[in-house]
């Protein structure tokens, strides 16, 4: 449920907002509906790294030139060891990495904060 | 600790986000840069993003419709010039908006703030020589020149109307990587853009080098080994055409013809060298060599091959111009093109438009010097440095005069803010006013010789060959520009800036500068080389391009009759090394009687070549690396007599050829590194092809075609703008050429734009293209998509509509901008 929702909200936020402002949704979500901060991590990492996964690959399928492979060499400009390595793989690994952490953070942040208020209160 | 339990997630998920939407030294924004809502993803084009579109343009008078055909090029259809170059300037900055922003960054020297402290040196020198400050002046001084200010008014409005457009995730993706954005365009920004042109084509110096070889050799080695005319030369102007004016008085030549020169080195100026590879060739073959019986014109300029290209390909029309060619992005109008009538291309015309000054400073403060025997006053300019991760830094520019002082290496290091030593630097760049663009809106709507001529008296830098064609069989070439009165030699060496006789004595009238129309011989070219043989009346410069494309050109275009519009693509592809035809066979002849050379594979290749500089011939390479204009056997000559880096230079190619062939037991060819022998020509050739097979042998192994291909060895790059960004350019390119070759494609520069135009009655035909495509964005498939038919010499034919209504399958999709209700 929870992970349905940052998909939808955090799709719409992403689509008209900043790059980041999928996070306040995983932090809002997660503080509404999440139970145990490990849980919330991981179920808001997966969301942002499916809708971006989902959105990137989207692009990608009709795109006529291979921008992954120009930007994959510029970040790896140097690193002889990952030359062999599709650019679209270096690329959608920096991706998912950041997806990863903005989103798991951000969602299990939202737990850790209502916790925080909640015990406040008690 | 509780509120670190409860909050440690929250701060982590904050320090990520800020982590990630800033840059890091040289590191992108990766949250920006990579999520696929606003990174580069965002810049991937598909094919269903060229369809009709509708924008509503602030500004604007009347809709203007912009037809882009399949190639990518916008054909552009206004009912007044102020709506047609306002929708230039958005056209251009949809495709090339970052690359027309860069370029002013280079010019104005503001580099250093988006880059950061790297090309802070490369700021310094682009100010002190005062690009910036001339083209805010330009603009000032175009206030009374409607015409100009129109263009580039509209021209700015058009570019921030597509500026304003634009939001992170439509940001062009260097913005994104180097994580900045766009500023406001405005007609500064445009000047800017014919600052770097000049910049470009004239904004290089041999003063202070050969005034080192005056300072340790003296006269009449300066006479022999740089001479003011080649021994073998073909002139723009055919030798022989008469002068069709009574020349004003040229100022005698003074007792002293340069500063005094004390010391070895004497000078060294932190300005570079003039760019043997920056040039270009154009030619037109009249109606009487034509199969069409109308003449068949072609340009091509040799640039820097870049990343987005530098040119962009476009067709204006609008009531009283329909013209296609190619346009600077940034600037309005074409640069180089066609329209129903007429047809013209340029290339660089290079003489001495740049002179040095000693200046004599009255005292340490430097705030006087001496000018004709009077303390003038040194004008101070402070410029402030922007530095990406860096405080601001503040420079003093020194102005006399003469111009700019820019800075001698020898008595300030490159990082050093002292102050400069007294060079003063003259430069036809702060001289002129401005009416280029004028230039081009007359030459864009010319209809016949007259229009031509009348357009180019606005044209006064850089000093361009226009060589002309028009459907009424006439042809012509002039070679342009404002160019300074001087005395023979003035300039050769840096001037005295104490003595009035040294300063620039006025211009050149414009009907005087060097011209031709339909010489007998029914064909005109030029390849930078002389313009005119000894026989004009006034000074232009001592040394221009090695002939060798200029010999070989005006060869095949007399040995042309019916010719055809490829007969012309055909001499743009052509690959005939001259100078091997030159020398080849008395080198070979050289080393032919020693049995070790004889004996090795290298022998029979370069023995058996014939003389062509094709991709695939592995006798270029040898040729080039040994005896080429950049071979080792230059170096085994002039090395121990004139080091470069002790802030010499080497005689001309033309000079050492002729050095060879005629003075074979000259001293030069001594090594003065040896000091129990005495080396002549036999001994330097033979000594010079050893070393460079075994350079090549080093460099590619034992000699194999694959790897001793000219192509492989030649290594044509086309690299993007930002040198970093090695993976938005095309590496090994595979083509033929070379720097003293009609094709002049080398490892970094080469044909820029190829154009041919078959004039007609009727509707004129045209072929052309450029080494990459017309958007800038690596996204997109039109970024390099010209490069490989470029790479074989093909020429893709040109779309010239005739009107709004005129139908073609080749057409693609329409933009339609509407004025906003205001």
């Amino acid at each position: 449920m929870v992970f349905f929702l940052v998909v939808v909200f955090g799709g719409i936020a992403s689509f008209f907002g900043p790059w980041w402002s999928v996070a306040p949704i995983c932090f809002l979500l997660h503080f509404w509906l999440s139970a145990s901060s490990r849980s919330a991590f991981w179920s808001s990492a997966v969301a942002v790294v499916f809708l971006w996964f989902c959105y990137a690959f989207y692009i990608d399928l009709f795109a006529s030139a291979d921008l992954n492979e120009r930007i994959a060499g510029i970040v790896t400009a140097g690193a002889s060891a990952l030359e062999g390595i599709p650019g679209i793989v270096i690329t959608y690994f920096i991706m998912i990495l950041i997806a990863l952490v903005v989103g798991g953070f951000s969602g299990m942040a939202g737990v850790q904060v209502r916790k925080f208020i909640r015990t406040g209160r008690n | 600790m509780k509120f670190i339990r409860h909050f440690w997630g929250l701060a982590l998920a904050i320090i990520l986000i800020v982590f990630l939407d800033n840059s890091w030294s040289s590191l992108p924004p990766l949250g920006k840069l990579f999520s696929p809502f606003t990174g580069f993803l965002q810049n991937a084009t598909s094919k269903y993003d060229e369809q009709d579109e509708t924008f509503d343009i602030p500004g604007l008078l009347e809709p203007v419709a912009i037809k882009y055909d399949d190639n990518g090029v916008p054909h552009i259809f206004a009912k007044n010039d102020h709506d047609l170059y306002l929708a230039q300037g958005y056209v251009v900055a949809r495709d090339r908006l970052w690359q027309m922003e860069f370029y002013t960054l280079v010019a104005s020297g503001r580099l250093s703030e988006v880059v950061g402290e790297a090309t802070l040196e490369f700021d310094r020198y682009n100010r002190r020589i005062g690009m910036a400050r001339t083209a805010a002046r330009l603009q000032d001084s175009l206030a009374h020149d409607s015409i100009s200010m129109l263009m580039l008014n509209a021209y700015a409005d058009g570019v921030n109307a597509y500026i304003n457009s634009l939001d992170q995730r439509s940001l062009p993706v260097e913005y994104k990587i180097l994580n900045y954005a766009p500023e406001p365009w405005s007609p500064y920004k445009s000047l800017l853009m014919l600052m770097n042109l000049r910049n470009t084509l004239n904004g290089g110096s041999h003063d202070y080098r050969l005034s080192n070889v005056l300072a340790q050799y003296g006269d009449s080695v300066i006479q022999d080994l740089f001479p003011s005319y080649p021994t073998m030369e073909s002139p723009i102007i055919p030798e022989g055409t008469p002068w069709n004016f009574t020349p004003i008085g040229v100022p005698s030549v003074p007792d002293t013809i340069s500063a005094p020169l004390q010391g070895a080195p004497f000078a060294r100026f932190g300005v570079p060298e003039a760019k043997p590879q920056v040039g270009s060739n154009n030619w037109v073959v009249g109606g009487r060599r034509s199969a069409t019986g109308l003449p068949i014109l072609a340009n091509d300029p040799h640039l820097q091959l870049t990343l987005p290209s530098i040119w962009y390909q476009v067709q204006l029309t609008a009531p009283d111009v329909n013209v296609y060619g190619v346009t600077m992005p940034g600037a309005p109008a074409v640069v180089i093109g066609f329209n129903k009538d007429v047809a013209w291309g340029v290339t660089n015309v290079g003489s001495d438009v740049m002179d040095f000054y000693k200046i004599t400073f009255q005292n340490e403060t430097k705030r006087h010097y001496l000018h004709d025997g009077v303390w003038k006053d040194i004008e101070l300019h402070v410029d402030t440095f922007g530095i990406r991760g860096r405080r601001a830094l503040v420079d003093t520019v020194y102005y006399t005069h003469h111009g700019p002082i820019v800075y001698d290496e020898s008595s300030e290091s490159p990082f050093n803010k002292s102050v400069p030593a007294g060079y003063a630097m003259r430069w036809i760049t702060h001289e002129t006013q401005g009416s280029e663009i004028r230039a081009f809106h007359l030459l864009n709507r010319a209809r016949n010789y007259d229009d031509y001529r009348a357009a180019l008296a606005h044209f006064r830098a850089p000093a361009q060959n226009f060589i002309f064609a028009s459907n009424t069989n006439d042809i012509a070439i002039t070679s342009n520009g404002q160019l300074p009165l001087k005395w023979k030699g003035q300039g050769r060496f840096v001037l005295d800036g104490s003595l009035a006789s040294h300063d620039w004595q006025g211009w050149i009238p414009f009907e005087h500068n060097p011209t031709v129309k339909n010489p007998r011989q029914g064909f005109l070219s030029s390849a930078n080389q002389f313009p005119t043989d000894p026989s004009y009346p006034y000074y232009l410069d001592w040394r221009f391009a090695h002939p060798s494309r200029a010999i070989r050109i005006n060869e095949r275009l007399a040995s042309m009759t019916r010719a055809t519009a490829d007969s012309l693509r055909s001499l743009l592809n052509d690959n005939f090394n001259v100078d091997a035809r030159r020398i080849l066979p008395l080198l070979l002849e050289s080393i032919r009687s020693v049995d070790s050379i004889r004996n090795m594979p290298e022998y029979d290749v370069i023995a058996q070549w014939n003389y062509q500089n094709e991709a695939h011939e592995i006798g270029a390479s040898i040729f080039e690396e040994w005896a080429g204009a950049k071979g080792m056997l230059h170096q085994a000559i002039w090395a121990d007599d004139f080091p470069t880096d002790s802030y010499l230079m080497y005689p001309t190619t033309d000079r050492t050829l002729a050095l060879i062939e005629n003075e074979p037991d000259s001293p030069w060819f001594d090594d003065r590194h040896t000091f129990n022998r005495t080396e002549t020509a036999d001994d330097v050739i033979r000594a010079s092809f050893v070393q460079a097979v075994e350079r090549l042998r080093h460099r590619y192994g034992p000699l194999e075609p694959a790897s001793w291909n000219w192509a492989n060895v030649k290594a044509t790059r086309i690299a993007h703008l930002v040198p970093a960004f090695t993976s938005f350019g095309r590496l090994h390119v595979t083509n033929g050429g070379g720097e003293s070759i009609v094709n002049a494609t080398t490892a970094t520069h080469g044909p820029s734009w190829r154009m041919v135009v078959q004039l007609d009655k009727g509707w004129p035909k045209a072929y052309g293209l450029y080494p990459g495509g017309q958007s800038g964005n690596p996204g997109s498939l039109r970024y390099d998509n010209m490069i490989d038919a470029w790479a074989k010499g093909e020429l893709n034919e040109l779309l010239f509509l005739k009107d709004e209504h005129d139908l073609s399958s080749s057409l693609n999709y329409i933009i339609t901008l509407n004025p906003t209700g205001n």
